[in-house]
């Protein structure tokens, strides 16, 4: 009954001959069901509808859009349907949309493809064009990648993409002893560096290479300074991938 | 890859890209940018510790006033200078196609590649190689079963891996149930790159001489009140007995009614034995939907793969709690607020001479007016605090839109924000200007300005200025069959938010 009274509404929308603003409209909740009713026949859909209203919006299986009749220049459709952001992505859904796509990819691939991802969350993106972070966030992105408040890494290659573009801008610390300088609002940064390395070492890694921090970390050198902390599980590791601990020991713990 | 190289490549793009335009149906996108800069970075330098004196401040500094380091004796200390001036010219263009309709019922075929270069010959980040392929596949699916093989990404919780191979996915009950795995040799984690390209360690670093193998398996249901996905993905270093990483995560959404939900998730690193990120929010909608609330709790863990040393170095988590509200006052009137506060582990390195803190805040107000024909405006404060840096943010963006096809959107932003951990206190401002214009169907122009005067505090000579000026110019073809080349969602993406709605 629902969708039969939509149908007339969309008709005399249409015949009254306003906008695609003005057209009379499904219930405000139709396009979360409407597939559902559209399974069950497409009859009436097609009363208003063609292949390309379905297609605006589901173009990576555009298959869905069968059922209806193609549009021909004799019938073109009387609904002409605008892609837009369903009412559930109001209200900042980019920000938050990372657990609901992860729980449900399926539910976004009704009408994304995998290329809409990409344009945001373009591995190792290097073009600027602004999409997931605002626009001048190149300007200000030290405060927020050092907060941590989300995971650059989980996007961005912390080797190919941070620290290439700060090795351009003369920020890394290759090929120097760490003689400092670059940390300078504290005079013994160096000597004291460890709690803010535990805690910011996705920022570290942006500028530094390993063999910065084997300088004094490694069990082979001359300072030996234990870099694991609390929690570190050294049997688990040595069993997973023992090449890690020679990158520090000359031979794996417990295996000398 | 050499300039001529990279030419043939795009000339081999060029005589490829045609032959699925024959095809039944496609759609095909070219996305150019083009952008010019010329900036300075930091050259550093050293000088003999003799010929430095004591500055006013109690510091030490060199004779022409850069404040310099000087470790415990050592002969020699060190600090930055201004750079030489760069002028880059970075050209980028990504090229996506999805082909279906092959005689084949089912079957489709999509190509995602970009190609770079620097035309002022600069090394400028990300350029190399010329030609990146992002992905390439071949999809096949027929009632329950999806078949894949080809170039891959598949995105999860456990972030974004690639690999040259397939997936497979069944869905026995329909769209209720899908079981699911993928596997193949895996490209280095967020690149499309594999993990021995030399392109991919500008600091010279050691790098794993053999790509790893990614398999990985899970379930997916969908219930109309609970959705959700497991996942278990392991990655192993050809060759050789060495895990790089061994994960699994849940994601699950639980839609209690529709004015209220729960979503959340998390993720265990089965190699190393140790939980990783975690997190768990409340939505609930009110007032017909003109509010929503948002309360979420989270767990925050770095991860590193095992090829790497990172690991070892136990870096530490963090927890936090974030609530936000956002309200719909008035028609074309929304007001958003969010703040969050998180406190680190104990790192188990404190030390008095580098003290540090452990927690700290974040905070964000907003505003959107979309109540004017043609304009929209929005306006955001961001103030924040945490270990060894913070941040305030006001910035306000206003949106014409004299035509359908033309939008002209002019920005500007203040930021203060002490760098981490450095002696400069910043202060900077920004402005741009950026015009999207649909010259036709399906053919975009872009025009964007960006300035940034900067205005940085410090007492020595090493204030050196980072004032830029930055021109990009991008044009998006999107050619389909059929008669729906309307604009599609990565437009929908870049739209400015609060955007009068249509």
């Amino acid at each position: 009954m629902k969708a039969t009274v939509a149908v007339v509404a969309a008709v005399i929308g249409a015949a009254l001959g306003g906008s695609s603003g003005a057209l009379a409209q499904h219930e405000p909740d139709y396009l979360t069901r409407h597939g559902s009713e559209a399974r069950k026949s497409t009859a009436a859909c097609a009363t208003c509808h063609t292949q390309d209203s379905c297609r605006e919006c589901h173009i990576g299986n555009p298959e869905v859009a069968n059922a209806l009749p193609p549009a021909t220049p004799d019938n073109p459709g009387l609904a002409q349907i605008k892609r837009r952001p369903p009412a559930s992505h109001q209200g900042g859904f980019r920000d938050r949309h990372a657990a609901q796509a992860a729980a449900a990819p399926q539910n976004c691939a009704a009408c994304h493809v995998r290329s809409d991802c990409l344009s945001c969350h373009r591995p190792d993106a290097g073009s600027g064009t602004p999409g997931f972070h605002p626009a001048q966030f190149l300007a200000r992105h030290p405060a927020a990648a050092y907060a941590r408040e989300t995971s650059c890494s989980e996007c961005h290659s912390t080797t190919g993409f941070c620290a290439t573009c700060h090795k351009t801008a003369g920020l890394v610390s290759s090929g120097r002893t760490l003689r400092g300088g670059y940390h300078d609002a504290k005079q013994f940064f160096l000597a004291g560096h460890g709690q803010a390395a535990r805690q910011s070492l996705e920022s570290c890694v942006a500028c530094h290479a390993e063999r910065d921090c084997l300088q004094c970390h490694s069990a082979q050198g001359s300072r030996r300074f234990n870099p694991h902390g609390p929690g570190f599980d050294a049997a688990r590791l040595k069993q997973r991938n023992a090449e890690m601990c020679l990158a520090c020991h000359a031979t794996v713990p417990g295996e000398e | 890859m050499t300039r001529r190289k990279w030419l043939a490549a795009l000339w081999a793009l060029s005589v490829v890209g045609p032959a699925p335009l024959a095809a039944q149906s496609y759609r095909v996108r070219l996305d150019t940018r083009l952008q010019a800069v010329r900036f300075r970075g930091l050259a550093f330098d050293s000088v003999l510790r003799a010929a430095v004196t004591p500055a006013p401040t109690g510091g030490l500094r060199t004779a022409d006033g850069y404040a310099v380091s000087c470790a415990t004796a050592a002969t020699y200390c060190t600090f930055f200078r201004p750079g030489p001036p760069t002028t880059a010219t970075p050209i980028s263009t990504l090229a996506s196609a999805t082909v279906w309709g092959l005689g084949v019922p089912g079957l489709k075929v999509n190509l995602v590649a970009r190609a770079n270069t620097d035309l002022a010959g600069t090394d400028w980040p990300t350029s190399e190689p010329g030609l990146q392929l992002l992905e390439a596949y071949a999809g096949y699916t027929r009632g329950p079963v999806s078949l894949t093989a080809g170039r891959l990404h598949e995105a999860s919780r456990l972030g974004w891996v690639g690999f040259d191979g397939g997936s497979l996915e069944l869905r026995p009950l329909g769209r209720a149930l899908a079981l699911f795995g993928y596997g193949g040799y895996g490209l280095a984690r967020n690149s499309p790159l594999p993990v021995t390209s030399l392109d991919l360690n500008p600091l010279g670093d050691s790098l794993p001489n053999r790509r790893q193998l990614v398999a990985a398996g899970g379930i997916r249901w969908f219930l109309p009140e609970f959705r959700g996905q497991m996942l278990y993905q392991r990655e192993d270093r050809s060759g050789a007995e060495a895990t790089v990483s061994e994960r699994v995560s849940a994601d699950w959404s639980l839609a209690a009614s529709p004015e209220v939900s729960l979503v959340g998730g998390g993720d265990y690193d089965i190699a190393k034995g140790e939980w990783g990120k975690a997190d768990i929010t409340l939505n609930v909608l009110a007032a017909n939907g003109k509010v929503k609330l948002a309360a979420q709790g989270r767990r925050y863990r770095p991860y590193f793969d095992l090829w790497t040393i990172w690991g070892a170095f136990s870096p530490a988590a963090y927890s936090a709690a974030m609530g936000s509200l956002a309200v719909s006052a008035l028609p074309g009137l929304d007001l958003k607020a969010r703040g969050e506060v998180f406190r680190f582990d104990e790192a188990g390195a404190a030390n008095p001479l580098a003290p540090g803190e452990r927690g700290g805040w974040r905070s964000a107000v907003s505003a959107s007016v979309v109540r004017f024909a043609n304009w929209s405006f929005d306006a955001t404060y961001e103030r924040g605090l945490g270990p060894g840096a913070s941040s305030q943010t006001i910035e306000a963006a206003a949106t014409y839109r004299p035509t359908n096809g033309l939008l002209v959107t002019v920005d500007g932003a203040r930021l203060a924000r002490p760098l981490e951990y450095r002696f400069d206190d910043v202060r900077l401002w920004s402005y741009g200007l950026r015009l999207d214009y649909e010259a036709a169907r399906g053919l975009r122009l872009i025009g964007d300005a960006r300035g940034v005067s900067e205005d940085r505090r410090r007492d020595d000579a090493g204030a050196l200025s980072w004032n830029q000026l930055r021109l990009d110019v991008g044009v998006s073809l999107e050619l389909a069959s059929g008669s729906d080349t309307r604009r599609l969602h990565p437009v929908i993406l870049r739209m400015p938010e609060g955007r009068r709605p249509q």
